[in-house]
């Protein structure tokens, strides 16, 4: 059994997994703070990470109607992420492995994302093409193993949520801004403006959404008031989809030059319906099976990270007692693992 | 039964063994900004000094700073998870009263005030003024402030009628800004060790005849002081810094 704890951004999640199976997953969410200032401040988020981690703790305990004792691992998320809420995350998992006589399991917060994808009660397993979209983050990655991958792209500037939550601004929609701007796109034309997709090369995987936000910006500021009120579920739907192709196209040509006939969509961008319903038709359209976590899973939380470490070397006593975190770091390569 | 106290409101890093009043064990290091990886590693080694485990202790104390926002962070998780897994109790203590403490002993003839100074950075220190109390522990006179060191005078300048002893980080840091309230402050030396907060401070603050202090997850919480710096640090939701 499992205990993870996972603090990388805003949200303060806890979890305990038992054989791949959740028996709780708690997120407390910090949104309604970080809304009064249009964004996450760090010290903000830090701040409620230590206030809330061990009621969260206590909360994925009692909801899987264990106690510590019967825990045989603690994981817990130590890169990447916000460097203050990290720690707050690292500190308290490393204290209570130490305290209760446990070993303890570092994991990347990417990592996590991947193994959502194993989860019972429908484990899915490597080799597949993941494509990791959230807020933070932008990874295409071939998973090759349950502790191997390859990360074939990821983004040079803003994170695709990131992306969507930008252009939702400038439209005027309030923080957090992608889901509505989802919604207002729903009634819009998405081929009203074309706006450029970034490093638009079928040999490159990498991703760029500076350049679409910087058009939508220019068109908003030319197009005049009127016009932009006139056509705002247009404008709106013809960004989206400019985001969401790049995503589409280069997952499925990662497909191509890895061979690899086999794809995973995770983070919190995978609750857009555009990218679903884009995604599920290239891939049908190839004969590809394609699957998405439901959205609890896909978002950050800990039974990800707690999923991740069952396929992780776990650090035993003393060995932990020194663990730090760290703001950067992407995937670790390693070698495929045996199943815990 | 012994009492683990922590402190990691400055640069500094201490932990400290006690039962009651006595110190069984402390120590310590200049941590930087590597608390959380070198917290645990002190404690353990402290326990096997007293040849205790951490299942041995049966209460947490924590400083709860002013002091700087990561080293309090991870002293404070690090002292609510213990407690936590143990099941024992946890109390905040306040770092500024463990280094009034602390320097109480320096007091001089004439002297009857105590002023604490915690590196704030940005130029700015932590500071509340102390008065001997019952048992001779230090009470505060004042509020908790956050201010440059050349207006420590201002501050104080009505209330105060006697000499004051400054000490702490925050002195060693701006010892050439400092005030000096009207010529009545005193400096601690240098080299005097009695410029660290030392967490058997705190044993003693919560200790029988102590300082006034509570229990419980709720008093084991940073004193910020400061408010959040929202202006310079917003990112946008789940931004985060390896990306830029
Ligand atoms: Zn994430």
């Amino acid at each position: 059994m499992i205990l993870a704890i996972e603090t990388s951004c805003d949200d303060t999640c806890a979890a305990v997994l038992e054989d791949g199976k959740l028996l709780s997953n708690v997120v407390s969410s910090q949104d309604e703070f970080h809304a009064r200032y249009g964004g996450v401040v760090p010290e903000v988020a830090s701040r409620q990470h230590l206030r809330l981690v061990n009621s969260v703790v206590a909360e994925a305990l009692s909801g899987a109607s264990v106690d510590l004792g019967r825990i045989k691992l603690v994981a817990v998320t130590t890169s990447p992420g916000l460097i203050g809420a990290l720690l707050v995350g690292v500190a308290t998992a490393k204290s209570l492995a130490y305290a209760s006589g446990k070993e303890l399991v570092a994991v990347n917060h990417l990592e996590g994302h991947i193994a959502a994808n194993y989860l019972e009660p429908d484990p899915f397993a490597p080799p597949f093409i993941c494509l990791v979209a959230s807020g933070g983050h932008t990874s295409l990655v071939h998973v090759t193993g349950h502790r191997s991958h390859q990360v074939l792209g990821r983004t040079l500037d803003d994170a695709a949520g990131e992306a969507l939550d930008k252009g939702a601004r400038l439209l005027g929609l309030s923080y957090p801004g992608g889901a509505e701007l989802d919604r207002l796109a729903a009634d819009g034309d998405s081929s009203f403006i074309s706006f450029p997709v970034g490093l638009d090369r079928p040999d490159n995987l990498d991703f760029s959404f500076s350049g679409v936000k910087t058009a939508l910006y220019y068109y908003l500021r030319d197009a005049g008031a009127e016009q932009v009120k006139r056509s705002r579920a247009h404008i709106a739907a013809s960004y989206q989809s400019a985001v969401v192709n790049a995503l589409v196209k280069k997952t499925m040509a990662a497909t191509r030059t890895r061979g690899c006939r086999r794809v995973c969509l995770s983070g919190g961008v995978s609750a857009n319906s555009e990218l679903r319903r884009r995604l599920a038709a290239a891939c049908e359209g190839q004969g590809i099976p394609l699957r998405i976590p439901p959205p609890d899973l896909c978002t950050d939380n800990a039974g990800m990270i707690a999923s991740a470490a069952r396929f992780l070397p776990s650090l035993s006593f003393p060995a932990y007692l020194s663990l730090g975190a760290t703001a950067s770091g992407g995937l670790p390569d390693g070698g495929d693992g045996n199943h815990r | 039964m012994p009492t683990l106290a922590i402190d990691t409101a400055t640069e500094t890093l201490s932990v400290a063994l006690g039962e009651g009043n006595h110190i069984l064990a402390d120590g310590g290091m200049k941590a930087g900004r590597a608390h959380l990886e070198l917290l645990l590693p002190e404690i353990e080694l402290l326990l096997g000094r007293c040849s205790l485990r951490i299942r041995d202790v049966d209460h947490i104390v924590v400083g709860t700073g002013p002091g700087t926002f990561s080293g309090l962070r991870v002293g404070i998780s690090t002292g609510r998870a213990l407690a936590q897994a143990l099941d024992i109790p946890i109390s905040g203590s306040s770092s500024l009263q463990a280094l009034a403490l602390r320097m109480a002993p320096a007091l001089a003839e004439g002297e009857d005030g105590l002023l604490p100074l915690i590196d704030a950075r940005r130029g700015q220190v932590f500071t509340r003024l102390y008065r001997l109390g019952d048992g001779d522990i230090p009470e505060p006179a004042s509020d908790i402030a956050c201010l440059g060191p050349e207006h420590i005078g201002r501050l104080w300048a009505t209330e105060v009628t006697g000499r004051l002893l400054a000490g702490g980080d925050g002195a060693l840091a701006y010892h050439q800004r400092l005030d000096d309230v009207g010529g009545r402050l005193r400096l601690l030396a240098a080299d005097d060790p009695r410029n660290i907060i030392n967490a058997s401070c705190h044993i003693r603050l919560t200790g029988p005849g102590g300082a006034e202090h509570h229990q419980g997850m709720d008093t084991a919480l940073p004193v910020y002081i400061r408010e959040p710096d929202a202006d310079r640090t917003i990112l946008l939701r789940k931004r985060l810094p390896w990306l830029t």
